[in-house]
Formats: C-alpha cells, sequence, structure tokens
C-alpha cells in the first residue's frame, strides 16, 4: 500500500504503533509505503480499515493541496495495481489555519492624541520561519492617519518596506 | 524577533484607542501571497490627552501699585488657556 500527496513525511523515531520494517518512509518520493495484509492470505470484498500516519508536516503556507492517493498493490514490488483511489482525498486551504505569530509590542513614539508625524513600532515574533521572498502585512490601526509618502522600516537586512493605503485601514508591507 | 517601524502618522484624533492591529507573514507561490502565520491584537495603544497652559489675570480694577484689590463688588477676571494640540 502507497500513500502520496499534499504531506510530507518526516522519518519517525521508531515510536509508532507500526513495527518498524512494516513500513518506509520515503520523503523523496513524499511517500509511505505500508506491508499490509502480512496476517492475511487476500483481502475480503470491500474492506474497512484505517491508517493513521504520524509526523507528517502539513503545506507550508494556506492552499488547496494535490490529492492524497492510496494506491494498493498485489506484491511487494507495487507493480500490479489492484486498487487505486478515487480523487476525492485533498485539504483545502478552508482546512488550514495561519500559524501562530506571537505579538510582543506595540510603541508609538508619541502618545498624545492629535499629534503628527509619530513613528509606530511594532514588535513580532512568528512562528515559522520565513523564506527571502516572503512578506511581512502590517494593518495598522484604522484611528490612525498615514502618510503614504513617509518611509517605514524592518530590521532585517536587505529587506524593503513600502506603506499603501487601503479603504478604512493602512497596511504596512515589509 | 522582528521589528517594523512605520511612519510619519498622526495619532487619533481624541483621546480613545488607535484600535487593532494585525501583522501577517506570507510567502509568494505563482504570484499569489499565501498566509502562514497571523495574529491581530485588538489593543494597540490608546492616544493621550494632551495639556492646557492657563492664565488668570484681574484686569480691572488695579491699585496704582500693582496689587489686586478684593474687596471691589466687580473685578473683570480674563482666562487665558494654550490647549498643546490643535482643536
Amino acid at each position: 500500500m502507497k500513500g502520496t500527496g499534499f504531506f510530507t513525511p518526516l522519518r519517525d523515531n521508531g515510536t509508532g504503533e507500526m513495527t518498524t520494517g512494516d513500513y518506509e518512509v520515503d520523503t523523496v518520493d513524499n511517500s509511505v509505503v505500508v506491508n499490509g495484509c502480512k496476517a492475511m492470505k487476500s483481502l475480503i470484498s470491500k474492506p474497512v480499515g484505517s491508517l493513521t500516519f504520524y509526523y507528517i508536516r502539513l503545506p507550508d503556507y494556506i492552499q488547496d493541496t494535490e490529492n492524497f492517493k492510496i494506491d494498493i498493490y498485489s506484491d511487494e514490488k507495487r507493480a500490479m495495481k489492484i486498487i487505486e483511489s478515487y480523487d476525492q482525498l485533498k485539504l483545502t486551504k478552508h482546512q488550514l489555519r495561519p500559524g501562530l505569530l506571537a505579538l510582543k509590542k506595540f510603541l508609538p513614539s508619541n502618545s498624545y492624541a492629535m499629534t503628527p508625524n509619530v513613528s509606530y513600532t511594532i514588535w513580532f515574533t512568528p512562528s515559522h520561519s520565513l523564506k527571502t521572498t516572503a512578506r511581512v502585512v502590517l494593518t495598522m490601526p484604522t484611528n490612525l492617519v498615514f502618510d503614504v509618502d513617509k518611509p517605514c522600516s524592518v530590521n532585517i537586512q536587505g529587506a524593503t518596506c513600502k506603506v499603501e493605503i487601503k479603504r478604512q485601514g493602512f497596511s504596512s508591507k515589509g | 524577533m522582528i521589528k517594523m517601524t512605520v511612519g510619519l502618522g498622526r495619532n487619533p484624533t481624541g483621546a480613545m484607542p488607535a484600535g487593532p492591529y494585525t501583522v501577517t507573514t506570507e510567502q509568494p507561490i505563482d504570484n499569489q501571497y499565501f498566509a502562514i502565520d497571523s495574529d491581530t491584537s485588538l489593543v494597540s495603544f490608546k492616544a493621550q490627552s494632551g495639556t492646557i497652559k492657563s492664565n488668570l489675570k484681574v484686569t480691572s480694577p488695579t491699585s496704582t501699585d500693582g496689587s489686586r484689590k478684593t474687596t471691589f463688588e466687580s473685578s473683570t477676571y480674563n482666562l487665558e488657556i494654550s490647549p498643546e494640540h490643535g482643536i
């Protein structure tokens, strides 16, 4: 039995419920092969059961995933396919949620009402690492008024930052 | 920890909460950005009221030596106030 799809299997530490050797994790092929049915000479008609995979990493971002497939073969070399899953097994982006992001502090340079020319500094820590192509979208409080031509800054070397004005709030992207 | 500074802006027009703010990290795939991490804080900061400078003067009547009299039936008081911020 071979499973491929949206997940990324990670090599476990041998603490799974199945005995090591009864399954293989192929991180290159992004698949898990289970040597099942050893206790039975043949499958019954319309067999019902479940497989639980541990140490699976979800997609890196919120998106609809590719279909998850389970194929069952009658031989160890997986040359003779006997059951092929339909394409209904998939994760939609609505089933995934963003990870946590710890907001540490919001600090204006001046906290008095109506004061102009105030800079606002925000500290936060994302739970996942960022690739160089990633961006950070900071949606500022709606009761603040910004000048789109004034700069913003970010403490990551090489990163750029710009202010965009939207309907009611203001967004800063870095 | 990531630090972003946005400026320059103007604080709320009164002593009121500025409002919530949201930070989202996103990753581009095929020219479309997808969320990775996100959180919203319902509290950013509350703008404070400024100060008003004031001065109270008695302009009439005054004695010849400049001191204020306290026994006159009527006097004129001028209260000068200078708000720190525009109204």
